[in-house]
């Protein structure tokens, strides 16, 4: 998203990160106690993950994540009319990528002279359920409290079948 | 003496009918997976609909960002997300 946040930016297309509560809280990164551990914590983020693009941080009760779904990796492209033009429930580059180049297409056409007649769609897209790279990042990050925590969710939600994987994963890794 | 209600203070929001009590969770769990806003996503907003306009703070400068004083001029990406 970084690359691709840079490669945009000369297309008249600014891109921004606003930071959530924590998903999975644990000992590394607890849950928001005030609005100052929330900006503390996105000051954080931006080094740690060493983003340049802008990080906002909405208030301590996430009225601008409520706002636009509450999901956890959630990414919106806005037109510049403050129209959606693109909403996703997972961040993903391809489709984005996919979406800012019809955008250059439009605004080509509309410089052009050409008249852009707009039109719907919607698609269900796919990604990798990989949950390892997942646990790695929340050992990281968040700690074995949450791991365990997670891992608790999915039995109940999925069944000890779907858990039974990430608790030798946890084993391997205490 | 009966304690009155504290109903009051946990405002429900939007339609995900979530309480703002519990939006900084301190522990995830079932519920949180199962939450309701996943299954909410595809019609709280759509695609054509105004996007939700609102003052949030730059983390950097800690100045006040409109975000549509964002999509004024540009288009912009808003990704959503937290260390964990």
């Amino acid at each position: 998203m970084e690359s691709l946040a840079e490669r945009y930016a000369d297309k008249r297309v600014d891109s921004v990160m606003i930071y959530t509560r924590e998903a999975h809280p644990g000992e590394l990164h607890p849950h928001h106690a005030s609005f100052a551990d929330k900006l503390a914590n996105a000051r954080e983020m931006t080094r740690r993950m060493g983003f340049k693009r802008t990080m906002l941080v909405d208030n301590y009760e996430g009225a601008s994540h409520r706002a636009y779904g509450q999901l956890p990796n959630m990414t919106y492209i806005v037109g510049r009319r403050g129209r959606i033009v693109y909403r996703a429930s997972w961040t993903d580059a391809r489709s984005i990528e996919w979406m800012l180049e019809q955008l250059s297409f439009n605004e080509l056409n509309s410089r052009a002279g050409r008249r852009i007649l707009p039109y719907f769609m919607e698609a269900e897209l796919g990604k990798v359920a990989d949950r390892k790279p997942f646990l790695e990042g929340l050992r990281t990050y968040a700690g074995m409290r949450a791991i365990d925590e997670y891992i608790d969710a999915v039995t109940q939600v999925y069944g000890e079948g779907t858990a039974k994987p990430l608790r030798k994963w946890r084993e391997q890794a205490s | 003496m009966t304690r009155p209600s504290r109903s009051h203070l946990a405002p429900r929001v939007g339609c995900c009918e979530r309480i703002v009590g519990a939006y900084n969770y301190e522990h995830f769990d079932a519920e949180a997976m199962r939450g309701a806003e996943f299954d909410n996503f595809r019609h709280q907003l759509s695609v054509g609909d105004p996007a939700p306009d609102g003052v949030l703070i730059d983390a950097a400068s800690t100045a006040e960002i409109k975000l549509s004083s964002l999509w004024r001029t540009r288009h912009v990406v808003i990704e959503f997300g937290s260390m964990t």
